[in-house]
């Protein structure tokens, strides 16, 4: 079946078997191997991506489903992304990287969808309740998306004063 | 891990899922979110010829409230968990929907689908009960109401046909107080059991009207008609909560399992029972 | 961009993320049983064409036992031959260039089994008659003593049991094969590239010059990906049967059920000792549950625990009888601690009932039981520095005796035992500027580049920009061991720092002086395998403080303070004690890997596993250590798997002073708190 997806602001259209995984779509058909697999059953998180800006598992998604809508994932070339990748890094928020991706992702949405709340340890807790990282422990992960909504509220104190 | 083959449907309007659904009865399934029936289908533990995916029809996604609360089929439970109108009139539905699975799946999934899916670990076919929910269903041969407590038949079974489509969730009891018990292990999001209630008092105190539903205590949610009777009327205290756990007990059928003996969870869930009564029972006053 | 850079871009290279051309997608047909004759197979490629047995080479097992039974007998076919002896065992496998249409496959095999009785638990193995028919391995250690020559006034006897769990690193296992004009080219992700060859080689009958393994970014492994695997056999048939690379990319459901899982303990324990808490004397009997084959560490992992069990104490007689037990259940392996929390949980479960019975502080009590003066405990294990001054100083870093008064405090004290032997490999590649950094042991995101990088750093000068750590590949160095047991900064350290004065001298020796520009300019390449025969142990503890909330417990603070020896990186030692301490926490917990009496795996998600999330994390960590004196060239000590040693007998402790119910299993269940 014909589908067609906007992945990353980019529009491609694929013949695809209706069983397809949307994770599956990414990875094989478009080559976006950034999303991964781990563990099946959308317990892991580590295929999350965003559709139409919310955040979804992509194993437990037909691409059939995201069929004329928008999908972001890692790859995605967005200021508020990068600037979250950079606070992994630099707060040690991942190790073997396989669940980092997911990880990410989340974050992403995680921090749009706090509006005026507070992102502490309370919230990001509750709201990172569907991704699983087996290295880190977490405390490095927290903080790092704590770093990351500092860096993205200072560009945009930053770009208001401007 | 991948599902077997089968055809897909995206019908644009409920005369064309009409006729998908007459046409393939039995080897056909609507899918709203998916995230109840694509693991199941992921795991081969079911196969579908027809899927028959729902989101394309307009006018099924809504939260509206008009004499009742109405909840549309393909409502996400994000956005039930998120609704100003959810938490203003109907604090249990509001409470349980933030606490379905995980944010991704709460973004995916739908209250709908979480019903008609009546897999016994699922949280919403108790809240329904709790609530005595009515569902609308229809068909091509027209439209029906059928309340929560005639719909859930046992796993995986309700009182939906082949052809049925459920189109719209009314709850009538609000304006009540209520909450949402659910007990897990440590690292599930699955409710190892979870209780339901949904309260409303008279002046003087006593119970006026109140909605019980448990979830994963029998092969599909239970709903504790004879505990709300006993109830009815009632101040509730903890003797008047004990006595209603023991009524309960006769309801439900607790396994022996990994996660315990049936004794064991008979304590945990006893817990939680009369401390939850207790919480909403203060929160009514 | 550096490693982590290009991971949190979602640009690594894991192995599910290497295509080749015209490559074939391989699925393993399971056993649906724990133990069944195979009547007839049907399809697929089975043992009738396939038939081989393998022999896994985890690095640190089998050196210290001096085990010299015939480990053949216990030996798992690549695909069952006749029979299956557990769940999940590989029996037949199907390709397809489209892993959806592999998958279609697995229908087409029809296997004709006849249900046999099955052994599913070290109890019911210890039921039978005849228990010599289900002991893989056994071993007696210390000294058999007599209850009246050994002085004291009370005895006390408790059962532990520690269930298996699973180390679910979030990457599954996987593999290509790929063999072309003679030569096998197989990508993996893993803790160990020679360990994989080593397989290979010995299964396959190639020469080393014909194999080559390369690894993949590896998504975690904890334990489960250091060994070799049936698997990774069957695709390397395949290959060659093929002419077409076969990738083997499994499920969560197939991971839970044919990785091999670590724990699965079951110990009887009795101290002798004086009113004045002084022990005396130490009887145990330990079973492993070793699982249906020798493949992982099961018949070794019994010497291990039995070996180590007084850890930091000084006791006069010990006696422990250590029993391997054959299950039919997947084979049991090393996961992160490998033993060596098993150990500790009985030696830590005894101190604290002991300190109860007594009415003295279970810390007095350690202390009383430690050593001023280095010893050597009955079992044979060499402990090379007085261990009651570090454990004072321990309580005073954790204030103890304060934090005590007021809050449930469980505390624990260990000795680690890393995997030091028999040392391994590095080599430096200097060219264009950068230096290539290559390990015999693979990072499999504990982080090896930042020591690397450092190490680099501090002897030749070099910006830690410039210095790149590369995957693991038997072409690039051909000699190495593996990373496990806590030896990566000891052995890969060592070699490191041994291949640095290498290059240092090259270097000198081209210009008269070594200076940092003269290195970068120039092409430079060294290697070497650093030996060590000799262990480097240290001394640890942990303090947990805990709360029950709504049926569960909640972590408030947890402590550490550890013997690092020269600490290489210190956010990368913090990453992994925060990590290694919430796999211990999950071990309590939640964790556990659980079959029905007849051996069918009743868990099939990671979340059945019982993989903690963020919500259950400590509140606080207190991460502290001391710099100790280590006898090797990187000066490091072990670190790994001390969280997952520490964490659980501290942690039941702190638990059961709020219930004041003992416990004496891992994973607690959900009842236990109410």
């Amino acid at each position: 079946m014909m589908v067609n997806i906007r992945v990353n602001g980019k529009q491609y259209k694929k013949d695809i078997e209706p069983r397809l995984l949307l994770v599956n779509f990414l990875r094989d058909e478009l080559n976006l191997t950034g999303t991964h697999i781990g563990c099946d059953t959308s317990n892991c998180g580590a295929c999350t991506v965003l559709m139409d800006g919310k955040s979804v598992k992509s194993c437990t998604v037909l691409a059939m489903q995201a069929n004329n809508h928008e999908i972001t994932t890692i790859e995605h070339e967005d200021p508020e992304l990068n600037a979250i990748k950079d606070a992994y890094v630099e707060e040690q928020g991942l190790q073997c990287g396989f669940c980092t991706p997911g990880m990410i992702m989340e974050t992403f949405y995680l921090l749009k969808d706090a509006g005026n709340k507070d992102v502490d340890d309370d919230y990001i807790k509750k709201k990172l309740s569907g991704n699983l990282c087996r290295c880190t422990g977490y405390r490095s992960i927290i903080d790092s998306i704590k770093k990351a909504n500092e860096k993205i509220r200072e560009k945009e104190e930053i770009h208001v004063s401007r | 891990m991948y599902p077997d083959k089968f055809q897909y449907f995206t019908p644009g309007d409920i005369a064309s899922l009409e006729e998908l659904l007459d046409k393939y009865r039995d080897d056909s399934k609507i899918l709203a979110g998916g995230q109840s029936i694509i693991p199941l289908l992921k795991m081969r533990f079911t196969s579908i010829p027809n899927i028959i995916d729902i989101s394309n029809i307009k006018g099924l996604n809504f939260i509206e409230l008009n004499d009742d609360l109405e909840i549309g089929p393909m409502a996400r439970t994000a956005e039930v968990a998120a609704s100003n109108i959810v938490a203003m009139n109907c604090p249990l539905l509001f409470d349980a929907a933030g606490k379905v699975a995980d944010p991704q799946v709460r973004n995916m999934g739908t209250v709908g689908g979480d019903i008609c899916e009546a897999d016994p670990r699922n949280d919403m076919p108790a809240v329904m009960l709790a609530l005595n929910a009515d569902f609308e269903i229809t068909n091509s041969s027209g439209k029906r109401t059928v309340n929560s407590t005639e719909f859930f038949k046992d796993a995986y079974t309700t009182a939906l046909d082949s052809n049925d489509i459920l189109t719209k969730i009314s709850i009538k009891n609000i304006g009540y107080h209520g909450k949402y018990f659910k007990f897990t292990t440590m690292a599930s999001d699955f409710a190892l059991f979870a209780v339901a209630i949904n309260m409303k008092l008279n002046s003087d105190e006593t119970v006026k009207d109140i909605g019980i539903g448990l979830t994963n205590v029998s092969s599909t949610a239970v709903k504790a008609n004879e505990v709300e009777a006993y109830l009815k009327g009632k101040k509730i205290d903890e003797k008047i909560s004990e006595e209603a756990f023991s009524k309960l007990l006769n309801m439900i059928e607790l396994d022996d399992d990994y996660n315990g003996t049936k004794e064991e969870k008979q304590k945990i869930l006893k817990k939680i029972f009369v401390n939850g009564l207790k919480e909403v029972y203060g929160d009514s006053k | 961009m550096n490693k982590k850079e290009i991971l949190a871009n979602g640009m690594g290279r894991y192995i599910d993320d290497i295509k080749l051309p015209g490559m074939l997608y391989m699925n393993i047909y399971r056993s649906p049983y724990a133990h069944a004759k195979i009547k007839n197979i049907k399809g697929g490629l089975n043992s009738s064409e396939f038939k081989s047995y393998y022999k896994s080479s985890v690095g640190e097992m089998a050196e210290l036992s001096g085990n010299k039974e015939d480990k053949t007998k216990f030996l798992e076919p690549s695909l069952a031959i006749d029979e299956v002896k557990y769940y999940g065992q590989p029996i037949a496998a199907v390709f397809s260039e489209n892993r959806y249409e592999s998958e279609d496959l697995l229908n087409s095999i029809n296997v004709d089994f006849e249900p046999m009785e099955s052994t599913c638990s070290i109890d019911a193995a210890l039921g039978k008659k005849d228990i010599s028919k289900y002991t893989m391995a056994k071993y007696e250690l210390g000294k058999k003593f007599d209850e009246k020559a050994v002085d004291h006034d009370i005895v006390l006897e408790d059962t532990f049991f520690n269930e298996r769990v699973i180390g679910n690193s979030i990457e599954t296992r996987g593999c290509i094969a790929d063999y072309k004009d003679g030569m096998l080219t197989f990508y993996v992700s893993t803790q160990s590239v020679h360990s994989v060859k080593g397989g290979l080689m010995n299964t396959l009958n190639l020469d080393k010059d014909h194999v080559r393994v390369i690894q993949a970014d590896t998504g975690g492994a904890f334990g489960s990906k250091g060994g070799f695997y049936p698997e990774y056999l069957i695709a390397a048939y395949a290959s060659m049967k093929y002419k077409k690379p076969v990738k083997w990319i499994e499920t969560r459901s197939e991971y839970l059920s044919a990785a091999y899982a670590g724990r699965g303990v079951k110990s009887y324990a009795k101290i002798y000792a004086k009113n004045n808490g002084k022990i005396t004397g130490l009887e145990a009997k330990i079973y492993v549950d070793a699982g249906a084959y020798d493949a992982g560490a099961g018949g070794f992992s019994s010497y291990f625990i039995g070996f180590q069990v007084t850890g930091p104490y000084r006791i006069e007689n010990v006696y422990i009888e250590s029993s391997s037990i054959i299950t039919n259940k997947s084979p049991v392996g090393p996961y992160r601690g490998a033993g060596r929390p098993e150990a500790s949980f009985i030696m830590e479960r005894m101190m604290d009932l002991l300190a109860d019975k007594l009415n003295k502080d279970p810390a007095d009590l350690r202390l009383l039981n430690a050593s001023d003066e280095p010893f050597t405990s009955p079992t044979g294990e060499k402990i090379e520095e007085p261990t009651r001054p570090f454990f004072k100083k321990a309580l005073d870093e954790f204030d103890y005796y304060n934090v005590s008064k007021n809050n449930k405090t469980g505390i624990s004290f260990f000795v680690l035992i890393p995997a030091s032997r028999p040392g391994d490999s590095a080599r430096i590649q200097v060219k264009n500027g950068r230096v290539n950094v290559f390990l015999g042991g693979d990072t499999h995101g504990q982080g090896h580049e930042f020591f690397a990088r450092n190490i680099i750093n501090e002897m030749l000068g070099v910006d830690r920009e410039l210095v790149t750590l590369e995957n693991g590949d038997t072409s690039l160095l051909d000699m190495g061991v593996g990373a496990w047991g806590s030896r990566s900064a000891i052995a890969g350290g060592s070699a490191l720092a041994v291949v640095c004065e290498k290059i240092r001298d090259q270097v000198i020796q081209k210009y008269g002086v070594y200076n940092t520009d003269n290195l970068l300019n120039g092409e430079y390449d060294a290697s070497e395998f650093y030996k060590i025969d000799f262990d480097v142990y240290s001394l640890n503890a942990n303090m947990v403080t805990s709360y029950v909330k709504d049926g569960k417990a909640m972590i408030k603070d947890w402590h550490s303070y550890y013997d690092l020896g020269k600490v290489l990186d210190k956010s990368n030692v913090i990453g992994q004690i925060e990590g290694g301490a919430l796999q211990g926490i999950g071990q309590v917990l939640s964790e556990s890997l659980r079959y029905s009496d007849d051996g069918q795996l009743i868990i099939s998600s990671i979340e059945e596993a019982g993989l903690l999330n963020a919500e259950n994390i400590p509140e606080n960590f207190h991460i502290k250590w001391s710099e100790g004196s280590s006898k090797v060239p990187s000066h490091a000590k072990g670190l790994g798997e001390s969280p997952t040693i520490g964490t659980p007998s501290a942690l039941v402790r702190s638990i059961e002073l709020s219930t004041n119910k003992r416990i004496r299993e891992t994973p607690i269940k959900p009842d236990y708190f109410y």
